[in-house]
């Protein structure tokens, strides 16, 4: 019973919420690219469309959690790995702009990479066990 | 019987090889981002950095196709409709760069669309109507 009680919020919603991140930025970069990115004052026009596909696959990557939150409840936690790692990643290449010195060594981009991270985290707690299925449980019942 | 032979070929084998596309195509972005993306020549090293991302991106739509097939068994037209759309912004994407200029308009880049175009295209044909579950018909047989 205090088990029950304790997973008030799932994967599913979990995912959701982690969802929200790419679907957000990626929006933001397609409405303000040079002022979101952090390379964003140095690209030229051509780095500016690149970005409108870093936008698109972004808005899609956010989207694909809200899909699969919706209509998958078998193995819903071998999406929630996928997820992590491609949260991980984006965060990976964060790293890599500062370590070849594209990014500046500024506060609020390590701010803003602690977002992805995170994401990836909090993704990687809730889907380390596969969920118990809600029919199931209610069939038990 | 004939329509058990018509449809050897279902939406899941489709969905793995449209995935099979953005998989390369992010590989090939971050391998060799110059030569892969049609304005990559013009693009300074802050742009290389973006098109990153887009090879990042890129590469897990693709492996969200491939997860999906695997172990999605209901709803997976809902996932063909999503990915159609996900390919399809892609092709929205070039053709924009074609409108603006920022493409030049060779014979080469419409072949390279054609590619998304035609996995858009197969992705909806293929997810028009809900695919019934392999075990109903085992459990029927």
């Amino acid at each position: 019973m205090e088990e029950e009680e304790g997973s008030v919020i799932g994967l599913s919603a979990i995912m959701k919420m982690t969802g929200l991140l790419p679907l957000l930025l990626g929006i933001l970069i397609l409405i303000t690219p040079k002022s979101i990115m952090a390379v964003g004052p140095y690209i030229s026009e051509y780095g500016i469309y690149v970005s409108h596909y870093v936008a698109a696959l972004a808005i899609v990557f956010g989207l694909t959690h809200w899909v699969a939150s919706i209509y998958v409840k078998e193995n819903l936690h071998i999406f929630g790995r996928l997820f992590v790692s491609g949260h991980l990643m984006i965060a990976l290449l964060d790293i890599y702009g500062w370590v070849t010195g594209l990014i500046e060594f500024q506060p609020r981009y390590i701010f803003g990479t602690m977002f992805p991270i995170s994401c990836a985290f909090v993704l990687l707690l809730y889907s380390i066990t596969p969920e118990q299925l809600e029919t199931g449980t209610n069939s038990e019942n | 019987m004939e329509e058990d032979v018509g449809s050897s070929i279902g939406l899941s084998t489709i969905m793995k090889l449209t995935g099979t596309l953005p998989i390369l195509l992010g590989i090939a972005f971050l391998l060799t981002p110059r030569t892969a993306i049609a304005v990559g020549p013009h693009l300074t090293e802050y742009g290389i950095f973006v098109s990153m991302y887009v090879g990042v991106f890129a590469i897990f739509l693709g492996l969200s196709q491939w997860l999906v097939s695997i172990y999605v068994k209901e709803n997976l037209h809902i996932f063909g409709r999503f990915f159609a759309f996900g390919l399809g912004s892609t092709v929205l994407l070039e053709i924009y760069g074609w409108t603006t200029g920022l493409m030049e308009f060779e014979f080469k880049f419409l072949f390279a669309t054609m590619i998304p175009v035609s996995a858009t295209l197969v992705l909806l044909l293929y997810s028009i109507n809900p695919e019934q579950p392999e075990n109903v018909d085992n459990h029927e047989n």
